[in-house]
């Protein structure tokens, strides 16, 4: 009687042992199973918060790879202004964002020389899904939406941000808010990409 | 004497080559040890409905394990009204939230509860994308994006939520209609989540 590996259970058979063919086979289902063909939307990154912090980074990245990044943000948030930086572009004036944002019976619309990614209340919860792409002559577009609450109301929102500085990559996303430890503990961040 | 291949080094034995076993059991470790299975994003659960019903239950989920939802739901409004609770917890007033509707150059929108999705006209084809997380505190938060017919204008409306009770995890969906037999047989709901 042989042996199965650890993760995959893959049969190793033992020495002198016969009839082992279907399990071998059955090693090659595995094997077919598991590994990934290529074009699949993938997890590339994951954090979870372990500790209060004002800045979430997810590094490594390659977006001429994997082509565009859609990113799922669920946090109990500390702060109220959350921005989105690429790469090491944390200059304001390096981005432009426009905003709709809307609470109660009525809407809003904004604009401003920074990358806000969305607003929230201290202590909210929040559902962040955000669009993340390089456009072919090298300007970071991202399109946020939203829910949260702020100013007492539950609201909904759209953002839209892009760069005024053309970058060959995106290889590092940074969510950073304005206050002193306003990502909270707990928070998940899931990157997800083609592979 | 046998060749490697040449990315993970895995032997493989000559025609007629004997005493190849162990070499072809270290190939094994080598495929277990390297072989990663990158999370992606899946169908999770795939429903079409068969016959008409008043409520579509999407059971055994496991949102702390898959990180979000996606719902997509394909389907021919009945008129009134399509619920998206979560677990069993159908008190509509735990749900707090709010929707816009765009629809013949007017927007209106407003606070909500009772997580409904959909308020449609009687035979509007309909197209709902919803996002669902558990923030960190476990609010359900949903979101969302439907594309229908609403008082015989092409409607594209928002509907947002959160619950004011927490819960450790997501374990079903159900989706109730306010009319007998609101999804009708052929109607096609799909949920995707990281796996």
């Amino acid at each position: 009687m042989g042996k199965y590996t650890p993760r995959f259970s893959l049969y190793k058979p033992d020495i002198g042992e016969v009839n082992w063919g279907d399990k071998i086979n059955r090693n090659f289902d595995i094997i077919d199973e598991n590994l990934n063909p290529p074009g699949l939307l993938r997890v590339v990154k994951e954090v979870t918060v372990k500790e209060d912090t004002n800045i979430v980074e997810l590094t490594d990245l390659d977006i001429n790879t994997h082509k565009f990044y859609w990113m799922i943000i669920n946090m109990f948030s500390g702060a109220k202004m959350y921005y989105c930086c690429i790469n090491d572009l944390r200059d304001p004036d390096f981005y432009y964002h426009l905003h709709t944002w809307r609470y109660k019976g009525q809407a809003s619309y904004g604009e401003a020389d920074d990358p806000l990614l969305f607003i929230s209340d201290p202590e909210a919860p929040v559902q962040v899904s955000a669009i993340i792409t390089r456009s072919p002559n090298g300007y970071c577009l991202i399109r946020s939406e939203f829910i949260t609450e702020h100013a007492g109301y539950f609201w909904d929102g759209e953002h839209v941000i892009r760069t005024v500085v053309t970058v060959d990559n995106i290889t590092k996303i940074a969510i950073i808010c304005e206050d002193y430890l306003g990502i909270k503990k707990g928070t998940k961040v899931v990157l997800l990409g083609v592979v | 004497m046998g060749t490697y291949t040449p990315n993970l080094g895995l032997y493989k034995p000559d025609v007629g080559e004997v005493g190849w076993g162990d070499k072809v059991n270290e190939n094994w470790d080598k495929i277990d040890e390297k072989v990663t299975a990158l999370e992606g994003l899946k169908i999770v659960k795939e429903i079409v409905v068969d016959s008409d019903t008043d409520t579509v239950v999407l059971d055994e989920l496991d949102i702390n394990k898959h990180r979000f939802y996606i719902l997509i739901i394909s389907m021919i409004s009945s008129g009134g009204y399509v619920h998206c609770y979560a677990n069993d917890n159908f008190d509509n007033t735990d749900y707090v939230g709010r929707y816009t509707w765009e629809y013949n150059g007017y927007s209106s929108s407003g606070g909500r509860t009772g997580a409904v999705i959909l308020d449609a006209d009687v035979d509007a084809p309909t197209q709902i994308v919803c996002i669902i997380t558990l923030d960190p505190a476990g609010h359900y938060m949903l979101r969302a994006e439907v594309v229908t017919t609403y008082a015989g204008f092409y409607t594209d409306a928002r509907y947002t939520y959160r619950t004011k009770s927490t819960m450790d995890n997501l374990t079903k969906l159900v989706l109730k209609g306010s009319r007998s037999n609101s999804f009708r047989a052929g109607t096609k709901i799909v949920l995707l989540g990281v796996v």
